[in-house]
C-alpha cells in the first residue's frame, strides 16, 4: 500500500492538493520549491497507510499557521519547521513513527513533506480535511477530540516560541463547553501568530490510535493521482476537466467565464462570492459560488446545487490549474468541479463544525449527487 | 507646428509617426539597423522636416530579446536581506538551467527586512554589507539585485543598504526590488536580478537612442505608460512588455475605443487582447519572462493558430495551427505553391486580393464553406470569453491577416472596426502613452480601510508626477486592496496606479 514521492511528482502534489484546495489553502509554489532543494534527484519520501504505521510511535504534524499573503513574503522555512521538530521529538524520546500533514488542500501537505524528505522518516497517506478549511477546529483531530496533539510546540524563524520540552504531555485548558473543541485554540494561535509576523509553524502529535480513528485516508495518493491526472491529459492534449472528474469521482457542473467577483476582508478573512456565466454546453447558466477563503456554497440558477463539506473546486477549463479566490478576475474561463468529501466529514458531530451552518449560511448540507452515467444509444 | 513622435523598434523594422493632437500626421518604416541610432535617424529625417518635435517616444523589443536569447546580460549578484527568514528558498532557484549557466550570478542572504506590521526581523548591519561590498569589488561584480523581506511596504532597509554598498565602491549599480516588482518575494527579486543583468545594454541602448534624440526621450513601459529615457536606462525590465501593450492601445485609440476587443490576425497566429479604459486588461496568473517567473502585470493575450499562412485539411476545413509563415510567398496556392493556406481559400471566397486567383478557381465551395464553418466556430469561441452577459464589446481588427476573418466576423453579427492606420498602430501607442506611478503598500489595523486606499491612491498620483505627469491631469487606473487573511488584526495591502499626461516641460 506504501508508494514513494520524487521530486519529479512535487509538481502533481501541488497542482492536485491545489485542486483539492478549494479556492484556499495558499499558494503551494514555494512550498514546492523547498521540497525540491531538500530532495536530491535519486532521494524520496515513502508514503505509508496509517495501518503501516508502528503502532507504539507517534505522528507529528507540522503545519504553518498564519496569513497566505505572508508567506509570499516569508517563504516556508526549513529551519522553523526543524527546531519544532526537535523540540517535539525530545519529549517523545525519538519515538517518531511517520509525519501526517493536518490539510491536504493547498500547501500545507509540503511541511510533514520536507521533514519526511530531510530526516527519512515515512509520510502518511492521509490528512485532517480532506480538503482546505480556515480554522483548527474544522479537522477531523479536533472534531473527534484527538486534540490539543500533545506535546506541542510553536516554532518561527526566529525560534521557539512554545518548547514542547516546557508543558509535555499535561492538557491546559482552552474551551469553555458552549464552543466546538477547538475554536479557543485557534484564538490563541492567532493572537501569538499576530504577534509573531504573521506566520508560525505548529508542530503537534498524535498517536496511532487516535489516527486509526480519525485520519482521513489516502488523501496524498488522490492528490498525487488528480496532478497526475491533470499533467498527462494537458500531455495527450486531452480534456484536463474528464480527467479531474475520474480521478476524484467527482461531477463536472458548469463551465463558464467569470463574470462579477464581489469580496470584502471581515474578521480575518476574505469573504465573498463570484458569478459565471456559462459557455458552450452551459450557455444560458448562471452559476454563484460564495466563498469564505474556501469555495463553500454552489448555486446554479437558483438552486443550491453543492456546500460544504463537499468539495466545491474551480480549475481552469483549458488547463485544469486550480483557481484559488485569490486569483478571481472577470474574464477568467473556469469549470466547477464538485468533489466527494469524507465520511468522516458528514457526521452530524462533524456538520456542526464544517457544514454551511458553520460558515453562517442557514442551509443545509447538500451532497454530492451523482448521477447515472447516461446511456447513449445512439 | 509641434508634435510627438512615436517609434516603435522591432526585429525587422523600425516604424515612426507623427501625431498632433492625437491625430497621425506622417508615417514612415525603415528596416531596423544594428546601430539603433542609424534606423531612428532615418526614420525620423523621413518624417520631421516640416515639424518642430516636441517629444519622442521610444518603444523597443532589444530588452525582451537579449532575455529570450540569452544575450548581452551582465553577471549580477543577488543580496537577500531578511536573514534568516527565506533561507530556504534561494534567489534563482526556479530559474532555468541555460539561464543560471549563462548569468553565473552571486547569492547573499545578509541580515535585515520587515515583518509584515514593520517591526525588523533583525537590524541590518553595516559592518556585514560593507564586507559584501569588499567581496564583490573582488569579484569585479558591478551590478546588484537588492531584495528585502516585506520591501514593497517597508523600503527603508534596501535603501540603507544601498548606500552603505555604493559608500564602499561608488562604481556598484543597485537595482531595489521595491522599485522593481509587487509581493511575492521570489517573482520580485527574479524581476530585479532580470533588471540588473539588463543594465548595461540598456545603458548602451538608450545612449544609443540618445545619439539620435539628444532630449525629450520617452521609453515605454509595459503598461502602456511612457518612462524618461534616463529611468529606462536603469529600469529595462519596465519595457519588456511594452510591444503588444502599445499595439493594443494604438489599435484602441486609433478606432477611439477604450472598451473593445483587439483581434490581431498575423501569418501563423490570431492574437486577442481586450482594452478595458484604454487600458490592456491584465493577465491574473503568474507570468513568466523568458522562462523566469515574476509578477508583473502584464497584456492578456490569447493565441489562437489561425493566420493567413495556415494550412487547411480540405476534408475537415480544419485552419492551423501548422503554418507556412514566412514562407508563404513560395507555397501558398496563389504564389504558385501546394500547400492550401487560409489565405488560398480567403483569394478563392473572393475576400482577399494577393497572388493569382487563378491558381484557386479549381477550389470546390462545399471546401471554402467548411472552412467557414469552422472559422465561425473557433471566432465565436474565442469571442466568448471576453463578451458579458448584458453586452458584446466591439472588435478592432488588425495585421495583415484583418480581411480573411472580417467578414465572418460581421456574419456573427458584431461590430467590426479595421482602422486604416492599423499597421502603425504599435508607433501610435508609444506616441501616445502617458505616464504612470505604483505604490504597493502595507497597512496595519491601525488605519482604517478608506484611509489606507487614500493613502495608497495619493502616493501613486505623487510619482505619477515624479516621472513627469502634469499636476492635476492624473487619475487613478488601479485600485486594490488585499486583506492578510487570517492575522488577528486586520493588516490591509493596498495597490494603486495613477497615469497623467506626460508634462509641457518634458524632461
Amino acid at each position: 500500500m506504501s508508494f514513494e514521492i520524487r521530486r519529479a511528482d512535487l509538481s502533481a502534489l501541488a497542482l492536485g492538493s491545489g485542486i483539492l484546495g478549494t479556492g484556499g489553502g495558499g499558494n503551494s509554489y514555494y512550498g514546492q520549491l523547498v521540497a525540491g532543494q531538500i530532495m536530491s534527484d535519486t532521494s524520496s519520501v515513502r508514503v505509508i497507510d496509517v495501518t503501516e504505521m508502528d503502532a507504539e510511535s507517534y505522528a507529528i504534524s507540522s503545519a504553518a499557521i498564519g496569513a497566505p499573503l505572508v508567506c509570499l513574503e516569508k517563504p516556508p522555512s526549513l529551519r522553523a519547521l526543524q527546531i519544532g521538530l526537535d523540540s517535539v521529538a525530545a519529549v517523545l524520546k525519538g519515538r517518531v513513527g511517520a509525519f501526517v500533514t493536518a490539510e491536504i488542500g493547498g500547501l500545507q501537505c509540503m511541511f510533514p513533506l520536507m521533514l519526511a524528505a530531510q530526516t527519512g522518516i515515512p509520510l502518511l497517506d492521509g490528512d485532517g480535511i480532506g480538503r482546505a478549511f480556515p480554522e483548527i477546529q474544522m479537522c477531523t483531530f479536533m472534531i473527534y477530540g484527538t486534540t490539543p496533539g500533545l506535546p506541542l510546540a510553536l516554532s518561527g524563524d526566529s525560534g521557539l516560541l512554545l518548547d514542547a520540552r516546557a508543558h509535555g504531555s499535561e492538557t491546559p485548558r482552552h474551551d469553555s463547553p458552549d464552543e466546538p473543541s477547538g475554536i479557543g485554540v485557534e484564538r490563541r494561535l492567532r493572537k501569538i501568530c499576530s504577534d509573531n509576523g504573521g506566520l508560525i509553524y505548529m508542530t503537534s502529535t498524535f498517536d496511532h490510535k487516535s489516527l486509526v480513528r480519525t485520519l482521513i485516508r489516502g488523501t496524498i495518493g488522490l492528490a498525487l493521482a488528480l496532478g497526475r491526472a491533470v499533467e498527462s491529459a494537458r500531455g495527450a492534449r486531452k480534456d484536463p476537466i474528464a480527467a479531474i472528474v475520474e480521478t476524484g469521482q467527482g461531477r463536472r457542473f458548469i463551465g463558464g467565464k467569470i463574470i462579477d467577483v464581489e469580496r470584502r476582508f471581515r474578521a480575518g478573512h476574505d469573504w465573498g462570492k463570484v458569478l459565471l456565466e456559462g459557455v458552450d454546453d452551459d450557455k444560458g447558466r448562471i452559476a454563484e459560488i460564495a466563498f469564505k477563503n474556501e469555495y463553500l456554497i454552489l448555486r446554479i440558477g437558483d438552486e443550491v446545487a453543492l456546500t460544504v463539506p463537499d468539495l466545491i473546486t474551480l480549475v481552469e477549463t483549458e488547463t485544469g490549474n486550480p483557481v484559488t479566490t485569490e486569483i478571481l478576475r472577470p474574464g477568467l474561463r473556469v469549470t466547477v468541479v464538485g468533489l466527494p468529501c469524507s465520511p468522516l466529514m458528514k457526521t452530524t458531530k462533524a456538520l456542526k463544525a464544517v457544514g454551511p451552518k458553520a460558515f453562517g449560511y442557514d442551509l443545509p448540507y447538500i451532497g454530492l449527487h451523482i448521477p447515472a452515467q447516461e446511456t447513449n444509444d445512439v | 507646428m509641434k508634435v510627438v513622435a512615436g517609434i516603435d523598434v522591432g526585429g525587422t523594422n523600425t516604424d515612426a509617426v507623427l501625431v498632433r493632437d492625437g491625430r497621425i500626421v506622417e508615417r514612415a518604416k525603415v528596416p531596423t539597423t544594428t546601430d539603433v541610432r542609424d534606423g531612428i535617424l532615418a526614420v525620423l529625417s523621413r518624417v520631421k522636416q516640416d515639424y518642430g518635435i516636441e517629444r519622442v517616444h521610444i518603444g523597443t523589443t532589444a530588452f525582451t530579446n537579449a532575455l529570450v536569447e540569452r544575450q548581452n546580460l551582465q553577471t549580477a549578484a543577488a543580496i537577500r536581506v531578511g536573514s534568516p527568514v527565506s533561507e530556504s528558498l534561494p534567489p534563482m532557484i526556479d530559474w532555468p538551467a541555460d539561464l543560471r549557466r549563462a548569468t553565473d550570478n552571486l547569492t547573499f542572504f545578509v541580515a535585515g527586512g520587515r515583518e509584515y506590521d514593520g517591526r525588523p526581523i533583525r537590524p541590518i548591519d553595516h559592518a556585514e554589507i560593507t564586507a559584501v561590498a569588499r567581496t564583490l569589488t573582488a569579484r569585479g561584480i558591478s551590478q546588484i539585485a537588492v531584495t528585502a523581506v516585506f520591501g514593497t511596504s517597508y523600503p527603508e532597509d534596501e535603501l540603507q543598504v544601498a548606500e552603505w554598498l555604493r559608500s564602499e565602491n561608488p562604481a556598484l549599480q543597485v537595482t531595489l526590488s521595491h522599485r522593481i516588482g509587487r509581493f511575492g518575494i521570489l517573482e520580485r527579486e527574479n524581476a530585479t536580478l532580470l533588471n540588473a543583468m539588463l543594465r548595461p545594454l540598456a545603458e548602451r541602448t538608450v545612449a544609443g537612442f540618445r545619439a539620435a534624440v539628444p532630449s525629450n526621450l520617452f521609453i515605454s513601459q509595459n503598461d502602456g505608460t511612457a518612462m524618461r529615457a534616463e529611468s529606462a536606462a536603469q529600469l529595462p525590465i519596465f519595457t519588456v512588455a511594452s510591444g503588444p501593450t502599445n499595439s493594443l492601445r494604438g489599435a484602441g485609440l486609433l478606432a477611439s475605443l477604450t472598451e473593445a476587443i483587439v483581434i490581431d490576425v498575423g501569418g501563423t497566429t490570431t492574437d486577442v487582447g481586450v482594452l478595458r479604459g484604454g487600458y490592456p486588461q491584465s493577465a491574473g496568473l503568474d507570468l513568466s519572462i523568458a522562462g523566469v517567473r515574476t509578477n508583473f502585470r502584464m497584456p492578456d493575450l490569447c493565441s489562437i493558430g489561425v493566420g493567413g499562412g495556415s494550412l487547411v485539411d480540405v476534408a475537415s476545413g480544419a485552419v492551423g495551427p501548422q503554418s507556412v509563415g514566412f514562407r508563404i510567398i513560395e507555397e501558398a496556392l496563389v504564389f504558385g505553391g501546394h500547400q492550401l493556406t487560409l489565405t488560398d481559400v480567403a483569394v478563392a471566397a473572393g475576400r482577399a486580393d494577393i497572388g493569382n486567383r487563378a491558381l484557386v478557381r479549381h477550389l470546390d465551395p462545399k471546401t471554402i464553406a467548411r472552412v467557414d464553418d469552422h472559422l465561425r466556430v473557433r471566432l465565436s469561441r474565442l469571442l466568448e470569453n471576453y463578451d458579458r452577459l448584458d453586452r458584446q464589446l466591439p472588435i478592432i481588427l488588425v495585421g495583415g491577416g484583418a480581411p480573411l476573418v472580417l467578414p465572418l466576423l460581421r456574419e456573427l453579427g458584431r461590430q467590426v472596426e479595421s482602422p486604416p492606420d492599423a499597421a502603425v498602430a504599435n508607433a501610435y501607442g508609444a506616441a501616445m502613452a502617458q505616464v504612470g506611478g505604483e505604490a504597493s503598500l502595507t497597512f496595519s489595523s491601525s488605519v482604517s480601510r478608506k484611509d489606507a486606499l487614500a493613502k495608497a491612491e495619493a502616493e501613486a498620483h505623487r510619482r505619477a508626477e515624479a516621472a513627469g505627469a502634469r499636476p492635476g491631469t492624473t487619475r487613478t487606473v488601479e485600485l486594490e486592496d488585499a486583506a492578510l487573511t487570517y492575522l488577528a488584526s486586520e493588516a490591509l495591502k493596498v495597490h494603486a496606479r495613477a497615469v497623467g499626461d506626460i508634462g509641457e516641460a518634458g524632461e
